[in-house]
């Protein structure tokens, strides 16, 4: 799903909103690094109750009560809308506006959220995350607040990289002729390929690529030179191919 | 297709967006300070341009993965462009030192009201048991009905300040308590006001009556010397909470213009406000309540314990009703 947010300049770009799942997820997380905080602190804490007495129990109710109300307000806070869960399962809190969250957004979303928990298992903010168009729970209507998934998408890539500019198919004539065979899909799912090429994973990359420069032999008839890879055979039919087009449009 | 060269759009704009991203990642590492002048100018100059490529490469129908990417590019960018100003520590800060004691004010009205609210059930709680004694029983916790005032009294002066466990425990208990009738009175505001009103009221019943008990015991000064140096940040704080769900009420009682919808977001951020203020005062309580509120005569008598109370009272309030007025106009 996903949430849109207009600049002021008129460009318009979303987020993906978190699911569910995955935002339980980040909880469950989040619950076992409190727990651990709590256990930790415990430990630390119990030798000094001979010496202090009463207040090491004073000390640790302290920090109970940080690591209770406050563990998940100070890291949204702090790292920008995440915490330990979030940032492991790729979530962040985001105002509504698109724009990092503030100190009072992050301790209202993580207060409200006892109102949230009722009357166990998340039953309140899952079914308000549910009804809601943008998956709000009550701390979110609250503060303001959306959860998105960070994705981060790596550049695309040119279809021919500078430095392999020469390109033996250009000047062929056989070749431009039979890449004027190629349909508009084919192209498509040429410069589709060449583009996330840098983003996929070495065996998609290379398995893709072969099916593609298969299909390509097959259909048009120009058979790949065997100091040719796979991809570099793609590729350079790829950019004969948008050379075309690219002098039809000129002239 | 009317000639827009995929290819050639990405490889020319790509220097841009790399650098576009080289910007970003020092921004989100330490601020728009970073940059400089220049730099910052170009930071704008290029997420412009950027965000045309993303139009242009939305309206020709290029490839997913380059819409995708520049849609990120620009998300993040005009995250931090409009992140406002000022370094996140400092108005952390402000945010203690003037905006929530202004709000504390600008609100006295709805926060006087919770006061009212749990005084009078207190008030009623006391008038209760002065007039029957046996309604003792109904409306004090269990926990304390165990307890004559003499054998509490005799009880906790008996223990030395340093073997408090059962005493930590029960503050720890009460502590606990505290945070979550704040937080519960707040949430309440969401019916209309009348649950935040009720457990106000219904929480100070047993204060009250608690109260009057002692005073019929004569032990007037050990009852305030132990509820006072906690009790006053305590109570504050829940005043503060129940004026918060009183506001939320007036935002679904009163809309105005709004939709009762906007309206219950509007007061609700105002009111949220207000519960986040408190916290460091409920932490101010409970580090007093579990150290200073368990000590008892004969190691500190209790008029020390009473002249404590004040200064906490005093400072408090001084806060609360002073901090920010100064720079009001800046």
């Amino acid at each position: 799903m996903a949430y849109v947010i207009r600049t002021p300049e008129n460009v318009t770009f979303e987020f993906e909103l978190a699911s569910i799942g995955s935002r339980a997820l980040a909880w469950f997380v989040d619950v076992l690094v409190m727990f651990a905080l709590i256990a930790i602190a415990s430990q630390l804490v119990s030798p000094l109750q001979a010496v202090l007495g009463g207040f090491a129990n004073a000390i640790l109710l302290v920090i109970v009560f940080l690591v209770q109300w406050w563990y998940s307000a100070l890291l949204e806070w702090l790292w920008g809308g995440q915490t330990v869960g979030k940032r492991l399962v790729g979530l962040r809190t985001l105002s509504e506006d698109g724009v990092r969250i503030g100190f009072v957004q992050a301790v209202v979303r993580n207060l409200v959220r006892i109102v949230d928990l009722l009357p166990g298992l998340y039953l309140v903010g899952g079914a308000s995350a549910l009804l809601d168009t943008n998956r709000r729970r009550l701390g979110d209507l609250a503060a303001g607040t959306i959860v998105v998934r960070e994705r981060k998408a790596p550049a695309p890539s040119a279809v021919v990289p500078p430095s392999e500019r020469y390109n033996t198919f250009v000047e062929d004539p056989a070749v431009a002729l039979a890449c004027r065979r190629i349909t508009a899909p084919e192209r498509e799912v040429m410069v589709g390929l060449s583009l996330r090429r840098e983003q996929l994973p070495l065996p998609v990359r290379r398995e893709l690529f072969a099916q593609l420069a298969a299909h390509l032999e097959e259909r048009l008839g120009v058979a790949r030179p065997s100091f040719f890879s796979e991809e570099k055979y793609v590729l350079n039919l790829t950019a004969v191919a948008l050379g075309q087009r690219g002098a039809e449009a000129r002239a | 297709m009317k000639g827009f060269d995929v290819n050639r759009f990405v490889a020319e704009r790509k220097p841009d967006w790399e650098e576009l991203e080289d910007a970003l990642a020092k921004v989100e590492r330490g601020g728009v300070r970073g940059l400089g002048i220049d730099g910052a100018k170009r930071f704008g100059k290029l997420y412009r341009a950027v965000s045309s490529d993303l139009i242009r490469a939305r309206t020709e129908l290029v490839d997913a993965s380059v819409v995708d990417y520049l849609n990120d590019l620009v998300a993040r960018s005009y995250a931090q462009i409009h992140a406002g100003t000022g370094a996140r520590g400092h108005r952390l800060l402000a945010f203690f030192l003037t905006e929530f004691p202004r709000l504390f004010r600008a609100e006295w009205r709805a926060i006087t009201l919770a006061a009212a609210l749990l005084l009078g059930g207190g008030g009623l709680g006391a008038v209760m048991v002065a007039v029957d004694a046996d309604a003792l029983g109904v409306l004090i916790p269990e926990q304390h009905q165990a307890w004559t005032p003499e054998e509490r009294i005799a009880q906790e002066q008996e223990r030395g300040p340093h073997s408090a466990d059962a005493a930590a425990q029960f503050s720890n208990f009460l502590f606990t308590h505290n945070i979550q009738v704040s937080f519960l009175v707040f949430a309440l505001g969401v019916t209309f006001g009348i649950g935040s009103a009720g457990v106000l009221f219904y929480n100070g019943v047993p204060l009250g009556a608690l109260a009057m008990q002692y005073h019929q015991a004569d032990q007037d000064l050990f009852f305030w010397a132990w509820i006072l140096p906690h009790g006053i940040p305590e109570l504050t704080s829940i005043f503060i909470a129940g004026g918060a769900g009183l506001i939320l009420g007036r935002g679904l009682l009163f809309p105005g213009r709004r939709r009762r919808r906007d309206a219950l977001a509007a007061e609700g951020r105002r009111a949220a406000r207000l519960v986040v203020g408190t916290m460091p005062i409920l932490v101010l309580a409970g580090l007093i309540e579990g150290t200073i509120s368990q000590l008892h005569e004969p190691t500190v008598p209790y008029v020390a314990k009473l002249l404590f109370a004040l200064l906490v009272g005093v400072g408090l309030y001084a806060y609360l009703l002073l901090a920010g007025r100064r720079s009001a106009t800046t």
